[in-house]
């Protein structure tokens, strides 16, 4: 009985000393790599901007339009000369496999500079076609402003809208204009807010650095992920 | 049993794969694409090599009444690391496998063959039995990724294969596809080497 105590704690101890070491080694790329993921989708998504939108990052609780619960969602302000261009940050909207995470980025104009899809899980070659830039450029130059709204939201032309949808694949456009009409609400909503706090925001001494080196850069801003990894 | 066998039997005459029809989870849900499975392969190599080592080293120390959770234990930890490693050094892969990586730790090729040869045998022939079943998974699933993908999405490694006239047939791509791809390359598999259903 003793034995069997003794030889399973030992495997245990081994494998969580072993374990820990290997954490230990890849804990900082990891955190490097989704710094990364999240900076190259902003980059795609901002305006031209000098300064460190990832490491200056803004957490801003927000009401969701018809909601009453706040939600935390991140805020990456791009700023040219220390003035903001304009402001990117993830949303969700429901596809055909689930969510799907689009990073919006918008001018201070509330007019959208561009979309990334970040996550989704829609059908390979039908749905899963919303990532390709050919799909996503079709959302470029629109706003709540210029565009035909559908119950006060971008659509797809099948719903009355003026957004061109996939080939056989209406549901996951549709999610798509549904998640970055979410986010063009809450822009419009917190638009001075978001400003504010930009131009207050983190020390002076981090504008315009290297990505990597301002004070935040340890942290994780992730974009929020879908409930069901 | 030559030490070139205990290495050989795995790729062809024992595939995983194709012959046991082991580890079938990984093997319907990854094979989108061809790379898919080179990278789902090797990670079930590494984990596969690593523990049979690990288990036949240890196989005199370890007591039979609890050689099962300690075989669980040796072989989820070499799962967390590739899966941590993949997730530092390999990171958009690791976002296409997703889930599947920490799933290794249920694929029952690594659970029976450390219970069914390492725990029995000498080291060297253990880690050659691991690299050799290794391989043929491997193998297998860049076949079936390859076949899936060529007719999914006209494309082999990401590199197009057919003419522009040629329309992807999308079911290739979704769990249906997955079926019938496997099915096939069964039944391809036993009139090639010959064995009929019995």
């Amino acid at each position: 009985m003793g034995r069997l105590i003794i030889s399973l704690a030992v495997a245990c101890f081994a494998a969580a000393f072993g374990l820990a070491l290997v954490n230990a080694v890849t804990e900082a790329p990891i955190a490097e790599q989704r710094r990364l993921e999240v900076l190259r989708a902003v980059e795609e998504t901002l305006p031209p901007f000098d300064n460190d939108p990832v490491g200056e990052a803004l957490h801003m609780p927000v009401i969701p339009p018809g909601e009453e619960v706040p939600e935390t969602v991140t805020v990456y302000v791009g700023e040219r000369g220390e003035e903001p261009t304009g402001v990117a940050f993830a949303v969700k909207g429901e596809g055909y496999g689930g969510f799907i995470t689009v990073m919006l980025g918008v001018d201070l104009q509330g007019v959208i500079s561009g979309i990334q899809i970040l996550e989704h899980l829609e059908t390979p070659g039908l749905g899963a076609n919303i990532e390709k830039s050919s799909f996503t450029v079709r959302f470029k130059g629109k706003s709540l402003e210029n565009s035909r709204l559908v119950a006060g939201n971008l659509a797809v032309i099948n719903d009355g809208g003026d957004i061109d949808a996939l080939t056989g694949a209406t549901i996951s456009p549709r999610g798509v204009a549904a998640g970055v009409s979410w986010g063009l609400k809450i822009f419009s909503e917190y638009r001075g807010r978001i400003l504010e706090e930009a131009r207050e925001g983190p020390s002076p001494a981090s504008t315009g650095t290297e990505p990597g080196t301002g004070p935040d850069a340890g942290q994780e801003p992730i974009p929020v992920r879908g409930e069901d990894r | 049993m030559s030490l070139w066998h205990e290495f050989n039997k795995g790729i062809v005459s024992r595939n995983p794969l194709l012959r046991l029809v082991l580890g079938m989870c990984p093997a319907l849900a990854v094979t989108t694409a061809a790379a898919n499975g080179v990278a789902m392969g090797l990670a079930a190599t590494f984990v596969l090599v690593c523990s049979n080592f690990v288990i036949a080293v240890f196989r005199k120390a370890i007591p039979p009444a609890v050689r099962i959770p300690i075989f669980i234990v040796v072989i989820a930890s070499f799962v967390t690391v590739i899966d941590l490693v993949m997730n530092a050094f390999a990171h958009e892969m690791h976002k296409v496998l997703g889930l599947f990586v920490p799933l290794i730790v249920v694929n029952c090729i690594i659970l029976g063959r450390a219970e069914a040869y390492a725990s029995r045998n000498p080291v060297l022939a253990s880690i050659l039995d691991g690299l050799g079943m290794g391989i043929g998974f491997t193998l297998a699933l860049v076949v079936l990724g390859g076949i899936r993908e060529m007719l999914g999405n006209g494309t082999i490694f990401g590199v197009s294969v057919v003419t522009a006239a040629y329309e992807p047939a999308i079911i290739m791509l979704l769990p249906p596809g997955a079926f019938l791809a496997l099915g096939l390359l069964l039944g391809a598999m036993n009139k090639l080497t010959g064995v009929e259903g019995s």
